[in-house]
């Protein structure tokens, strides 16, 4: 286990960068795991052969949340070092990138990313342009780093029992929390783009907008599909307005 | 001119370099819209209709499901803030024409993610054909197919990034010519906007009882400060 250096963590840590790059049908992520993964692997076998056949095991579909895909490399690093068999480490990769991925779209697509907007377009309205870009990139980055750093090592150094600290971690009570927050600030962040953006001089403007909002959340709940569409075609029926008053 | 044609060629490389992190780094750690029109509001020295572009476009990126690349719409978006007062439109005004660069934005976005779907097929065709695991060196073939795919996406970027903000300024200019939109502010896009972002950004967060979250918090922010 010794045998990888904080250098190699390091290493696949910053290649995780590129998980994403090579995405495509099939194998989804595989590619990008396996760029990640060459660093610890080239340490842990030096020869050739042994090199190849432990890539080899990286050859199989993997998809998961690109930022907790550290956690599933840091284990598998780890797995790798203590000599497990073959189908000791593809069962544990297989096994964990669907949690994980339950895990990670919920907390960070649902959760971190929409808190972040509404924080930093809070920051921007009140604080200026400099407030709001510094917020949005500390929010966000902070938590998006800790675990795309973080959680390789904490891979490495708690092996299989990492998916019960990442279950912690991005728990669903914490998504939870974090979207009832976005929620609180949507509502305020509705009522202040309305005073900055609009005429506050009217109260009618405030309820009308407000509550225009509000129900376009519950229609757009139920055309998501094609929800990118139905914005298209209010920005121009917004513009067409615009013109005719 | 030739200050205008190095402007546009700034704009559009810094654009298309930024565009690389939607697949590397950090997938839309840094480049989200609302960062590239600040900035852009700021080189511009158009904060407010940076601030207004940037807030509205990063609502509508929340919303779960990925039917378009925001990091282009905010690229593009920015970009166009930049451009147009470079190229003898008036700046960007909140609201009014700007809705359009919103528009064309995320029709650039959704393109771009299409783009996106049909190379993730014939990449996926091409591995099955020859696999980089099964080759002599396979940490070399690995590391050439992802810089072969970060060249790609480069290349792809730059081509995106100038077709958007080309079909923005043409866009522009003829609604300019045509219809004489005024650059001035418009109430009704000023508002209406961000306020679907907002909508979005609720729907984004997948139940009815959020909805009544957000709608407790703008009656007090209301009463409390306004």
């Amino acid at each position: 286990m010794s045998d990888v250096r904080k250098r190699e963590l390091l290493q696949v840590s910053l290649r995780l960068g590129l998980l994403q790059s090579t995405w495509c049908d099939g194998v989804m992520q595989s590619v990008g795991l396996a760029h990640c993964m060459v660093p610890a692997l080239k340490r842990l076998y030096p020869t050739d052969s042994e090199f190849k056949l432990a890539v080899q095991r990286y050859k199989e579909p993997f998809n998961t949340h690109p930022f907790v895909a550290s956690i599933v490399a840091g284990a598998a690093i780890r797995l790798e070092a203590e000599r497990h068999p073959e189908a000791v480490i593809g069962t544990f990769i297989r096994s964990t990138m669907g949690p994980l991925a339950a895990l990670g779209d919920p907390f960070f697509r649902g959760a971190l990313v929409p808190l972040t907007a509404v924080v930093a377009s809070f920051a921007a309205i009140v604080g200026g342009p400099i407030a709001g870009i510094l917020t949005l990139l500390l929010v966000f980055n902070t938590v998006h780093f800790a675990v795309r750093f973080g959680g390789v090592l904490i891979g490495f150094h708690e092996g299989t029992e990492v998916l019960s600290r990442a279950a912690r971690w991005l728990s669903p009570t914490r998504t939870s929390v974090l979207k009832k927050l976005a929620a609180a600030g949507a509502g305020v962040i509705l009522t202040w783009e309305v005073a900055t953006f609009g005429d506050v001089s009217h109260l009618w403007t405030i309820v009308a907008v407000g509550l225009s909002g509000l129900l376009a959340a519950i229609f757009l709940r139920f055309w998501q599909s094609s929800w990118a569409f139905i914005v298209l075609v209010l920005l121009v029926a917004g513009l067409a307005l615009e013109v005719l008053l | 001119m030739v200050e205008t044609v190095i402007w546009i060629a700034i704009v559009v490389l810094t654009g298309s370099v930024l565009v690389l992190e939607r697949h590397c780094l950090g997938q839309m750690a840094i480049v989200q819209p609302l960062t590239t029109c600040l900035v852009a509001g700021l080189v511009a020295d158009n904060v407010e209709t940076g601030c207004w572009i940037g807030i509205s476009l990063q609502l509508f990126a929340t919303l779960s499901g990925q039917r378009a690349d925001w990091a282009i719409a905010g690229v593009i978006a920015a970009a166009s803030l930049v451009i147009a007062p470079k190229i003898g439109l008036p700046p960007l005004p909140v609201g009014g024409v700007s809705c359009l660069v919103i528009a064309l934005a995320i029709g650039t976005g959704i393109g771009a993610r299409f783009i996106e779907r049909r190379f993730a097929k014939s990449d996926g065709e091409r591995l099955r054909r020859a696999s980089p695991w099964t080759q002599d060196n396979p940490a070399t073939e690995l590391a050439a197919l992802v810089h072969r795919s970060i060249i790609r996406w480069l290349a792809m970027g730059v081509v995106e990034v100038t077709v958007g903000v080309g079909v923005a300024m043409v866009v522009l200019f003829g609604v300019e010519r045509l219809f004489g939109v005024p650059a001035s502010r418009g109430t009704v896009g000023a508002i209406v906007v961000p306020a679907v972002g907002v909508a979005v950004m609720i729907t984004s967060l997948a139940r009815y009882r959020y909805i009544a979250w957000a709608g407790l918090t703008m009656v007090l922010t209301w009463i409390v400060f306004l």
